[in-house]
């Protein structure tokens, strides 16, 4: 692989042991998936970050890592916990403490702890950027949305990148990977006016092509922010990193060159969505969770869940939590909403997601929530029974109006 | 007196290693299928449950599942309780990490099949720098 002379002398170890570690290691994979050269990047996101996932061998190898400083502007997943939440919830201390530890490693390298999934959100990409984003809703949403080229990094992989500021130059940073491989046809399917209806959709597509590039045709938004719930559902069934819907995605011309009638067909309906919709109804008991807010929700969403509560003029009956990203946590703290919902029994989490968050150690029993990456990875890593609702019938459920 | 099959591929990470071999014959994931506090096999219902890791030659088709599957390998070698090397049909991101990350040998892509050669329990030695996989094959009774 052909390297630069700044990456020979940090492989060589002139910037210290951890950039030369860091860079083998990426070095390395590069040769291994036939990569030419190394790219830099201006930004990664960092997933891999909440203990539940990553245990004490990510912590070690966090604190280890965390000499270093990253040389790029990089960001971070959300954490299992902060300290801030932790108490009400009833989670243990040597769970808190170790989060802890994994969060000040983080921001002694440089890392912002900007905890959340849709990072996104916090600054713009032009399209064409090459990036090192690891959690899979956000490199489906950059990359189809925003046009930006990056990869699924894993937890290791967008670490070393931001301290390397590099990456391989391989998958979807190259615009022949980045052309679409099957196309999935949608005619026979109504409009999607919901969150679930849309993540489910995401969850079936990918559940069906599982790899490669779908073009998406025939797809109808009610509302352009609901691409984040399908982009969610798709990375969470697949090893998809991109979709390509003609209406959205701002480097739509390569669709000129591409002879249409070779592509594979793939229809999805109404049924393909009802039967993954049915592997998780399993009622609404009292002692549920309800849970809103993955991806993380933006400003307006809480907003639209705080004036559904007003509207109801209700309280939570049951454990009901909504997660969002730091950035919009302090505002909505700063605008009040936090506290609004805090007295109508609403617990607004900042910079967590519960589903790598303690909920066994929390004592949750049951889930109801409108995400299917929710459902899917609380089923699979906590073995809990997940209940599918739209959002405004998981806000039902949670004040007692649905039975 | 044994038998010595050498096996030519690809060598991902350097480094030179011997031990007794375990064949895992699906693709593992290392966050899940290993214990990492205790460095074995967690693979219910087959005969590889429990079975120790450490310092063994580990042969595979390949790696799956969560990506921090790379740091349980890192967290077993500071344990001192991971494989000696690893061969693999075909390695992928998550190994190729791990193995970086632990300092383990690494080969992948042999001329023949590891794993229809290797048994657990063949004597393996695995140079990571050449792509060369040793396997000392014991002559069994009249065969």
């Amino acid at each position: 692989m052909f390297l630069t002379r700044e990456e020979e002398l940090m492989l060589e170890g002139h910037y210290g042991e951890i950039y030369s570690r860091a860079l083998k290691v990426l070095v390395k994979v590069g040769e291994a998936l036939g990569a030419e050269r190394l790219v830099e990047v201006p930004w990664a996101h960092v997933s891999g970050i909440s203990y539940t996932s990553i245990g004490d061998a990510g912590l070690e190898f966090l604190e280890e890592f965390s000499k270093a400083r990253v040389k790029t502007y990089a960001t971070c997943n959300p954490a299992g916990i902060t300290a801030d939440s932790c108490r009400e919830l009833g989670v243990p201390e040597d769970y808190v403490r170790k989060q802890l530890r994994i969060l000040r490693s983080l921001e002694r390298m440089g890392v912002k702890l900007t905890l959340t999934c849709t990072p996104y959100t916090l600054r713009q990409v032009r399209p064409g950027t090459h990036l090192a984003w690891g959690e899979s809703n956000a490199v489906i949403y950059v990359n189809s949305v925003m046009g930006g080229y990056t990869n699924r990094e894993g937890a290791p992989t967008s670490l070393l990148a931001a301290i390397t500021g590099k990456t391989p130059l391989i998958g979807l940073h190259l615009d022949e990977n980045r052309r679409p491989t099957v196309r999935v046809k949608l005619h026979k399917l109504s409009s999607v006016n919901s969150e679930l209806k849309a993540s489910v959709l995401g969850y079936t597509i990918g559940s069906i092509v599982r790899r490669g590039v779908p073009l998406i045709e025939g797809l109808r938004l009610t509302r352009p922010d609901l691409i984040k719930y399908m982009a969610a559902g798709l990375g969470t069934s697949s090893s998809i990193g991109m979709m390509i819907i003609p209406e959205v995605y701002p480097l739509a011309s390569v669709l000129k060159d591409i002879r249409m009638e070779e592509l594979e067909v793939i229809e999805v309906d109404e049924d393909d969505l009802r039967s993954r919709m049915e592997m998780y109804s399993s009622g609404f008991p009292e002692d549920s969770m309800v849970l809103l807010g993955c991806p993380h929700l933006s400003l307006d969403e809480i907003r639209e869940i705080a004036w559904l509560m007003e509207k109801l003029d209700a309280k939570a009956k049951m454990l009901t939590v909504i997660t969002t990203g730091r950035p919009v946590y302090e505002q909505a703290v700063a605008s009040r909403l936090a506290e609004f919902l805090e007295r109508r029994g609403v617990k607004l989490l900042g910079g967590v997601c519960m589903v790598v968050g303690p909920l066994r150690e929390m004592g949750v029993r049951h889930v109801i929530t409108n995400s299917a990456k929710a459902a899917h990875y609380i089923k699979l890593l906590h073995g809990i029974n997940v209940t599918l609702l739209d959002t405004r019938d998981c806000i039902l459920a949670s004040t007692g109006y649905l039975r | 007196m044994g038998t010595i099959i050498t096996l030519r591929g690809r060598g991902l990470v350097e480094g030179v290693a011997k031990g007794r071999a375990i064949v895992v014959n699906r693709p593992i994931s290392f966050l899940g299928d290993v214990d990492a506090k205790r460095g074995v096999l967690v693979m219910p219902g087959t005969e590889l449950n429990g079975v120790r890791i450490a310092g063994r030659v580990l042969v595979a088709p390949s790696s799956k599942g969560s990506t921090v599957g790379s740091y349980v390998l890192y967290g077993l070698a500071k344990k001192g309780l991971a494989p000696a090397a690893i061969v693999m049909r075909e390695a992928e991101v998550i190994v190729i990490v791990g193995c970086v990350l632990a300092g383990i040998p690494l080969v992948d892509k042999l001329d023949r099949d590891p794993l229809s050669l290797v048994e657990s329990g063949d004597t393996v030695l695995v140079d990571g720098s050449r792509g060369i996989v040793e396997v000392y094959k014991q002559c069994r009774g009249s065969s």
